[in-house]
């Protein structure tokens, strides 16, 4: 099944990094968007934050260099993700993140 | 009717290693002297192969047809190896329980003896140069090189060096070092194995307390009769004392002790008290001798030349000639009970030596096995308390800890902290308490939930963070931490709960000044480890302590102040019916490391139960009252020691195979008189699966321990016989320590 997401926006918070017991690092920050799209023919206005993982060394190179503020581009799919609250969230896993400037 | 001319000499019945529970009969070897005693090796053939029995008995006749008797090959043994009383202990010890006779006798022999090597107490070699030898020249060698290395090797042992290091120093010495003794430059020496003892003892005896005196007076009333005594000693109450000044009686009276502890790697500050007060060969048994060491003090024992015998279980088949007095110590202690094989206990089996040689016994312990407390209390065994510690030291206060709703700290809750660390503001030392070796019990994803599980047992893989690798505390198997989970691919694997290893790990970031020493079966594989992690405590470089039930084991902390039990709720709901007990154990063992010295200690014991009566029982009150709280429970539940246990236990790949043979044995029992023995089963173990098998069991209960005998002489010998039997691999465990 279909599942890709491409996004851009800006680094909400600076990335949080811990690894899995396997040694592999899991990063975690909020990506900040802001855009403006069409829809039914009109122009409006989007705003709306979404929660990143990047798990993987790869990926860690890119993310420890991420400032708040900063533009980024992230390409991933969507999973599930429970908060503390117990609310279902969707939550992005990056296979690519890249630095923008906006 | 015809002569059998084979038929008039004597029968010899020998237990050979086998699982079949009966003796095998051989002629006498066909050059044989006469004189053959019960207790002599014989070297015997075995279907195609060859066999070292232990002559048992000797007949008039055979069942066996003539023409299938076979002779022994020869005499291994001029002397029997067992004196007449051992050789009836051991026989009773087969009956007992229903072990084929080969794998009891076996058991009773070092390992040396099983093969065909000579009884006897031989030295140990050790060579060093000779007085030619270290007049030597260089020069001498100028065509030798490997004799020079050797001959530089052994300058540096003038006391002279063994084999053990040599083997360990230089490669093939052998035939290097025989050229040089036939030159006459070295010389070999065999030295007692024994460490030499003292010429003067280092310690004299200390004066008693006056219950000391009594349990010491006690002992020594009738040293030729046979007496059981229970010493209920709180910990720090002086009982080594009450064994070391009662030995020092039986020695004066020429005779030998047998003294049984848990495990010697554990207890080396129990020997040192032995070794410092008696200059006297004292021979070890344990299983951390080689088989030379281990046949050189088994025949110092039995030769009488060593007057003190210290040992495991096992020990207590020790041949002593002169044996004047059997001491039990920490007799509750589980690793008593042998768990595979031949599954005897080594202090019941004392206590029957002690009757059968009219000597007494004393069982020591803080914290008495329910078993031992009950035959107390019942008048079989005498029952003298120690209840004040000795010398100035005072008893530790206990307080439980109530965490329900605390925040924790990787297990340790807000108030523990606090605590430890005024304690260790104070210059204390403080001993955390966790019976859970690794890092975590499981690891568990957090996006599926499921839990890393062992393929081949019904439990979890513990993980270690260190090694990076799952572990089954069961099984051994062991495998990578996987890096995703095996059922959603989630990366996001999280470690649930505490072990020892993520304890010492949170406390060195809470603790970042303060040593931390992590004292588990896994921080002390390697040899030497423990002495070395024992010594970081006592140099008071280590200050916070974090152990298993290793740490239980009579250490002596004397700068330890708190002691903090993690998880007391453990014991409490879990399905053994010894859980309570052990967990009871644990707790009063663990907390009498506080205070030992003159500083008072303290005990914390975090519980999310704090009412739990037992619980209550036990820091409110002491584990005296506990244990006849215990009791009482036993015996309204009717289990032992208010009834008599024997568990038949079957396992194999197959699920339905031990099920078909235990129910096949059921019917067979039923079939037998039966009455007063309840047949319980058969059914799935606790834990079902364990290394790849499925494993079940049949449990027999009794009241009265003559009727379920009864029934098991009659029945262990049919179950030899059943076919299903075959597809399972089964064991009968007479008084089970646990019915896992």
């Amino acid at each position: 099944m279909e599942n890709r997401l491409q996004i851009a926006g800006v680094v909400g918070n600076s990335p949080e990094t811990r690894y899995s017991p396997a040694g592999i690092p899991i990063a975690r920050f909020t990506l900040r968007h802001q855009s403006q799209q069409s829809e039914a023919g009109m122009q409006r206005q989007v705003l709306c934050n979404i929660g990143v993982v990047a798990s993987g060394e790869a990926l860690l190179q890119i993310v420890q260099q991420l400032q708040t503020g900063e533009g980024v581009r992230v390409i991933g799919f969507l999973a599930r993700a429970n908060n503390r609250q117990g609310e279902n969230r969707l939550i992005l896993h990056a296979d690519s993140i890249e630095t923008i400037t906006i | 009717m015809l002569d059998f001319p084979s038929m008039s000499g004597p029968i010899l019945r020998i237990a050979i290693p086998s699982p079949l529970r009966r003796l095998f009969d051989y002629l006498p070897p066909l050059r044989a002297e006469a004189g053959f005693i019960p207790g002599q090796r014989f070297l015997v053939p075995f279907g195609r192969s060859r066999q070292v029995g232990i002559l048992v008995a000797i007949a008039d006749h055979s069942e066996v047809p003539a023409d299938k008797l076979r002779p022994a090959l020869k005499a291994l043994d001029r002397e029997p190896l067992f004196d007449p009383t051992l050789m009836a202990l051991l026989r009773w010890a087969c009956d007992y329980y229903h072990h084929p006779p080969g794998e009891v006798f076996t058991t009773a022999l070092p390992v040396a003896l099983r093969q065909q090597r000579e009884a006897g107490a031989r030295g140990i070699e050790h060579w060093r140069l000779s007085a030619t030898g270290r007049a030597l020249s260089r020069e001498e060698f100028r065509r030798a090189p490997k004799q020079l290395a050797l001959f530089h090797l052994l300058e540096e042992y003038p006391q002279g060096v063994s084999a053990a290091r040599l083997d360990a120093e230089f490669e093939s010495w052998r035939p290097v070092i025989k050229r040089l003794r036939e030159k006459g430059w070295v010389e070999v020496e065999e030295r007692p194995c024994l460490p030499e003892p003292a010429a003067q003892p280092a310690d004299t005896a200390p004066p008693l307390n006056p219950t000391q005196q009594q349990a010491v007076t006690a002992i020594g009333e009738h040293l030729h009769e046979f007496q059981a005594l229970l010493i209920e000693g709180v910990t720090g109450s002086g009982k080594t004392e009450v064994y070391l000044q009662a030995i020092d009686k039986v020695l004066a009276a020429g005779c030998q002790v047998l003294v049984l502890v848990p495990e010697i790697g554990l207890t080396p500050q129990l020997l040192e008290r032995f070794r410092h007060r008696f200059s006297l060969p004292i021979a070890l048994l344990h299983s951390g001798l080689n088989d030379s060491e281990r046949l050189c003090a088994w025949s110092m024992a039995r030769e009488g030349l060593a007057p003190i015998v210290i040992g495991t279980r096992s020990a207590v088949f020790t041949p002593m000639p002169k044996l004047g007095l059997i001491i039990v110590d920490e007799e509750h202690d589980a690793s008593f009970k042998q768990q595979e094989g031949f599954r005897y206990s080594g202090r019941d089996v004392a206590v029957v030596r002690a009757r059968r040689h009219n000597i007494p016994i004393v069982l020591g312990s803080a914290t008495p096995s329910l078993e031992s407390l009950h035959n107390a209390l019942a008048g079989r065994y005498r029952h003298l308390a120690l209840p004040e510690r000795a010398g100035t030291a005072v008893h530790p206060a206990i307080h439980l800890l109530d965490v329900r709703q605390q925040p924790m700290e990787e297990g340790l809750s807000a108030p523990l902290l606090k605590t430890m660390q005024r304690h260790l503001d104070a210059g204390g030392q403080v001993l955390l308490f966790l019976n859970r070796r690794g890092y975590a019990p499981t690891l568990l994803c957090h996006d599926c939930g499921s839990v890393s599980h062992c393929l081949r047992c019904d439990a979890h893989m513990t993980y270690y963070a260190r090694s990076g690798r799952m572990r089954c505390h069961h099984c051994g198997a062991e495998r990578p931490v996987p890096p995703q989970c095996p059922d959603c691919g989630s990366l996001d694997l999280r470690p649930v709960g505490q072990g020892t290893e993520r304890i010492e790990q949170a406390l060195n970031k809470l603790f970042p000044q303060t040593g931390v020493v992590r004292i588990d079966r896994d921080s002390t594989r390697r040899k030497g480890a423990l002495d070395a992690l024992l010594a970081e405590v006592h140099s008071g470089e280590g200050r916070i302590l974090i152990g298993t039930q290793m740490l239980a084991k009579g250490h002596h902390f004397p700068n330890v102040t708190l002691v903090g039990i993690l998880d007391a709720d453990q014991g409490l709901f879990s399905v053994d019916f010894r859980a309570g007990e052990r967990m009871a154990q644990l707790i009063v063992q663990v907390a009498g490391r506080a205070g030992r010295a003159d500083k008072p200690g303290t005990v914390l014991i975090q519980t999310h139960v704090p009412d739990h009566p037992l619980l209550r029982l036990l820091v409110e009150q002491d584990y005296a009252h506990f244990a006849r709280a215990a009791l009482e429970e036993r015996r309204a539940a009717q289990m032992p020691p208010f009834s008599h246990l024997a568990l038949l236990r079957a396992e194999a790949v197959d699920k339905q195979a031990p099920l078909t043979f235990l129910e096949e044995a059921r019917q067979l029992a039923e079939q037998l008189p039966h009455e007063g023995i309840w047949l319980l089963g058969p059914v799935p173990a606790p834990m079902e699966r364990r290394a790849g098998r499925n494993r079940a069991q049949l449990l027999l209960q009794a009241d009265d321990r003559r009727t379920l005998h009864t029934l098991l002489n009659a029945w262990a010998p049919q179950l030899e016989g059943v076919k299903s039997g075959r597809k399972v691999r089964w064991s009968l465990d007479v008084d089970p320590g646990e019915l896992f």
